[in-house]
């Protein structure tokens, strides 16, 4: 479970984007962030990633406050129990699907050769295992997309954070991605946040949270 | 983290920029080449004239008895050679003229007994010394007419004697090749002379006086010095110019070739921003985003240093017939690639502290 109390954030101190925010983002469960652009949904899950400070307030991942830990900390909690979804998938162009998806494995310590059968067992499972020895440029967006999922997955996070992770996607591509998800949620019981403005994911997420 | 899976990263990395890496490469390459090939051959050079003045014998002394009353005594040597800086010393009784036995009315050549234990400058082929038996010098080998180092001797004062061997001296003992060597006998302990190696030119004038103190002559009159004061300030002043020409040369090759790999890092981080930010991302922290950096920069630096000197050493020596000092080259090596390293700090750190949300958010 994700915890968040009285957060405020901007990126100049004349601009707060977040104003003493306060939600609860239950396990085993989707929750889709919403709001019109500009209304802090992206920089509200960096937050909750720790990839960002915040001005006021508090986090806590099952019961750990994370606000005002060393970057050290933040970093190896981000590796361990976060896991990135972006919009465009973000996978480096010059490595294989398969090695994008152990990349992770480098900084959480987890051994190359288990990182790289864990990672076939979530390619199989999401559909992209015969892709695992192309480069990213040669699968589609929905398959890219699928590929960042098992990217965010191979270290068996507690938090699976997703930036407009259907943007780039057509409506039957998106779907695909929207249920990986949501599995990755009800059956593992994973923390699933999700930025979107999409009605169609909405809709298909167990909670709505419009900032 | 293991350093080993950094490190694999890295040079993951450094071969998913093939165009980054190689330019870095070149870079050190180039430096190494430059600095082998300029201030190597300087290098060479000073060591050559160095060596040339060294053989002239400026780490040399020699404690003699002008008048053969000094009363210098064997046991100086012993006592000499316990000194501070001292390599070896030798001390060598009064010269006695032999002939050769088989030809009494030839050319006559110096016997000289040797007391102390004979230093590497002296090549023995021979068995070992006692007294009545000896060892030719070359030169003395021609002047008595001997056509192979055996045979007999005779003199007034030694009498007859056996030629046993021969031996080859080389500076500053090379004049010991116009006589012959042998020990002494238990009756013989008086010297004429103590020839004395320091291990530096610098320990010349202490061991001079400390030499002296030590000998402690009956007639202070009778001893004379020649050491090689003036050899080693000549010394001195060759190795500083030398030197400081040297140090200037690679401190401003580095410096350049340390701005360009910087500025070339510095560019290769530049279009990876996104890169940097995914790693964040996914768990990599700011000393280990710097730490991939830098090791990436090593293992290019360290392949282009090991092109560049290996590559420049095949080349020297095929245009000049010298091969770069191996001690040098592989100092260069070492120094171009940590410089390099230390030069890709500046980039990995802007990498490790650029703002992971600005470079991954799409607007």
């Amino acid at each position: 479970m994700v915890v968040i109390e009285g957060l405020s954030f901007g990126y100049r101190r004349s601009e707060p984007i977040l104003v003493d925010l306060s939600f609860e983002f239950p396990t085993g469960t989707v929750t889709a962030v919403t709001g019109p652009s500009g209304k802090g949904k992206s920089t509200l899950l960096y937050l909750v990633g720790l990839l960002l400070s915040p001005w006021e307030g508090s986090i806590r991942i099952d019961e750990v406050e994370t606000v005002g830990m060393p970057d050290r900390a933040r970093s190896r909690l981000r590796g361990e129990r976060i896991g990135f979804v972006f919009q465009d998938a973000a996978l480096d162009a010059t490595r294989t699907v398969v090695d994008n998806v152990v990349e992770g494995s480098v900084y959480t310590g987890m051994s190359r050769r288990a990182a790289v059968r864990r990672a076939r067992e979530l390619m199989d499972r999401f559909g992209v295992g015969l892709r695992a020895d192309h480069r990213p440029g040669e699968v589609s967006g929905g398959q890219a997309q699928r590929v960042a999922l098992c990217r965010a997955l191979l270290v068996d996070p507690d938090v699976i954070l997703a930036d407009e992770p259907t943007g780039n996607l057509d409506v039957g591509t998106a779907q695909v991605v929207i249920d990986a998800l949501r599995e990755a949620a009800h059956s593992e019981a994973k923390t699933v946040i999700v930025a979107t403005h999409d009605p169609d994911v909405m809709a298909a997420c167990d909670r709505v949270w419009e900032l | 983290m293991k350093p080993l899976r950094v490190l694999a990263e890295a040079v993951r990395t450094a071969a998913s920029q093939p165009v980054a890496s190689v330019v870095t490469a070149l870079i050190v390459a180039a430096v190494c080449a430059v600095i082998l090939s300029t201030t190597g051959q300087t290098v060479q050079a000073e060591r050559q004239v160095l060596a040339q003045i060294d053989a002239a014998g400026t780490r040399s002394i020699v404690i003699s008895d002008t008048q053969g009353s000094a009363g210098i005594t064997a046991d100086a040597v012993d006592r000499i050679a316990r000194l501070s800086g001292v390599e070896w010393v030798i001390g060598l009784g009064p010269a006695t003229d032999v002939r050769s036995a088989g030809n009494p009315g030839g050319r006559p050549a110096a016997v000289r007994a040797f007391h102390g234990a004979l230093p590497p400058q002296v090549q023995v082929d021979g068995p070992s010394l006692q007294p009545g038996r000896a060892l030719v010098g070359p030169e003395a080998q021609a002047t008595l007419g001997l056509i192979l180092p055996f045979g007999g001797v005779v003199g007034e004062e030694v009498g007859d004697m056996a030629v046993v061997g021969s031996f080859e001296a080389d500076d500053p003992l090379a004049f010991l090749n116009r006589s012959l060597l042998t020990v002494p006998r238990p009756d013989e302990t008086t010297l004429r002379s103590i020839h004395v190696l320091t291990r530096r030119p610098s320990d010349v004038a202490v061991v001079t006086d400390a030499a002296l103190a030590v000998l402690g002559p009956e007639d202070p009159t009778s001893v004379g010095i020649q050491t090689s004061e003036t050899l080693a300030a000549i010394r001195a002043a060759v190795q500083g110019q030398l030197g400081r020409f040297g140090r200037r040369l690679v401190t401003i090759v580095l410096a350049v070739g340390l701005v360009l790999a910087g500025l070339n890092v510095y560019g290769a981080v530049t279009t990876r921003r996104r890169d940097f930010g995914r790693r964040r991302a996914l768990g990599a922290s700011r000393p280990l985003i710097v730490g991939l950096v830098a090791a990436q920069t090593f293992v290019v630096a360290l392949l282009g240093a090991s092109v560049g000197t290996v590559g420049t050493a095949f080349v020297l020596t095929r245009v000049t017939g010298t091969p770069p000092d191996p001690t040098f080259a592989l100092a260069i090596a070492v120094l171009a690639v940590l410089a390099t390293t230390v030069a890709a700090l500046p980039p990995a750190l802007v990498a490790a502290y650029r703002d992971p949300v600005r470079v991954l958010r799409i607007p």
